[in-house]
């Protein structure tokens, strides 16, 4: 049999212990985007490791969980694939905010409040 | 050699032994689970159902009667139906709405079955297991719903979840009352060597002929049981299912070379049987054994189609 679909086989491993769906998006060699949520079925044999294969016609390059934060997840920094620099929260903490103008108009200060 | 044999044997149930005690240690049912006692996941008992699990004194069961008319497109591998259900609401509760099994949509794609589906293991990989694969990528399938509508014609409202569909009652089904409804469908047969699915299609070459296995192939309601509610769980493929006890009156129709075999009692045997054909299943009512109807032998598999005393066949040419 011969076929000219690319196979790739996707190791996901529960790392919480929760069993959840799995919402993926994919992103392939010709910049188009793949969304798509497997259900948490997919953990009813093993609930700790589960493989998925995608059989498709083009090329991956990226493959990334939960990308509109759905999932109740601490640690962002392994859903990506290949792994991407995620800012961490104390990152995330110091970088300076925007100017708020809601705030402004609330308290009149002309720095939006970005003492936190 | 036979002496070897023995040691071999042993050493191997030995093995097997192990790797069972190793698969124990992970996972369900080891320490406190495997000694959960049974009470919390029976249903409470209550007048329908004692503590047994036997019927109680309260004991209902709902009803589903089907008149089913469908017609095999050889041509196209797809089947044509319509069927008219009457639903007997048994329970002592008051129906808003139906749900009913479309065990076919788990060949759609965004299916939770091909979803959840996993990887096959790449270390020992037949070639079936990729046919298999790529078959049910390619197969459209799916019941295609063109009708759902009351006894009167008027459409219902319904809404399709994967495999299964709600249909919204136009007013409560009150307790003791039946409700008639029809569903009109269309649906692609799969390829059941490649797919390996329960039901499907067998292609043979040689004379460029198919034999159909049809399974799961009808709109069914669901079961509405006093321990679960409505049986509505998304259907993955595996497992067996509760459904409703009812009449069914088939009519099914084929190309005129085709012999049909179900279960049930034939009504037009002149219609559709040869004259030996006829003779045979006389014959066959009675008899003690299977006895052949036709002795039709399909080329490439060592099949034939039989009749078992008491379970005669529907068909209509």
């Amino acid at each position: 049999m011969a076929t000219d679909e690319l196979f790739y086989v996707v190791d996901f491993v529960n790392v919480g212990g929760l069993p959840m769906p799995l919402p993926l998006e994919i992103t392939y060699s010709d910049g188009s985007v793949e969304k798509l949520t497997i259900p948490a079925e997919i953990w009813r044999y093993n609930n700790e490791k589960v493989s998925k294969l995608f059989v498709t016609d083009k090329e991956m390059v990226k493959i990334a969980l939960d990308p509109h934060l759905a999932l109740a997840d601490a640690d962002r920094t392994n859903n990506q694939f290949p792994r991407e620099v995620v800012k961490s929260r104390f990152k995330l903490f110091k970088v300076k905010e925007e100017p708020n103008i809601m705030r402004q108009s609330e308290t009149g200060e002309k720095d939006g409040g970005s003492k936190r | 050699m036979k002496r070897l044999a023995i040691p071999c044997l042993l050493l191997s149930t030995c093995l097997l032994l192990a790797a069972n005690a190793t698969q124990a240690k992970q996972g369900e049912g080891t320490g406190a689970e495997a000694f959960a006692q049974l009470e919390q996941l029976l249903p409470t008992p209550g007048d329908a159902r004692t503590a047994s699990g036997a019927p109680g004194p309260e004991y209902w069961q709902q009803r589903a009667d089907y008149v089913i008319r469908v017609e095999l497109d050889d041509a196209k591998q797809r089947l044509i139906g319509s069927e008219t259900i009457t639903y007997q609401n048994l329970s002592p509760h008051a129906l808003t709405y139906l749900w009913v099994q479309l065990e076919q949509n788990r060949f759609r794609p965004d299916s939770d079955d091909m979803l959840t589906a996993r990887a096959p293991n790449f270390e020992e990989f037949p070639y079936r297991a990729l046919e298999q694969l790529l078959s049910r990528r390619d197969f459209e399938g799916g019941f295609d719903i063109q009708k759902v509508v009351d006894g009167d014609g008027e459409p219902l409202s319904h809404r399709i979840v994967k495999t299964m569909m709600r249909i919204d009652l136009p007013e409560p089904l009150a307790s003791g009352e039946s409700f008639v409804f029809q569903i009109d469908w269309e649906n692609n047969i799969i390829d059941g060597i490649a797919s390996r699915a329960r039901g499907g299609y067998e292609y043979f070459e040689e004379d460029d002929n198919y034999i159909y296995e049809i399974a799961q192939w009808y709109p069914r309601v669901a079961a509405y049981t006093d321990y679960d509610g409505w049986v509505n769980k998304q259907f993955l493929g595996r497992g067996e299912f509760t459904l409703e006890l009812g009449d069914y009156r088939l009519e099914i129709t084929v190309p005129g070379d085709h012999i049909v075999t179900a279960t049930g009692v034939l009504q037009n045997t002149d219609e559709v049987l040869t004259a030996t054909q006829r003779e045979r299943l006389e014959v066959a009512e009675t008899a003690a054994k299977s006895w052949r109807i036709s002795t039709t032998v399909m080329t490439n598999s060592t099949s034939r189609l039989t009749i078992t005393p008491g379970i005669r066949s529907f068909s209509r040419g």
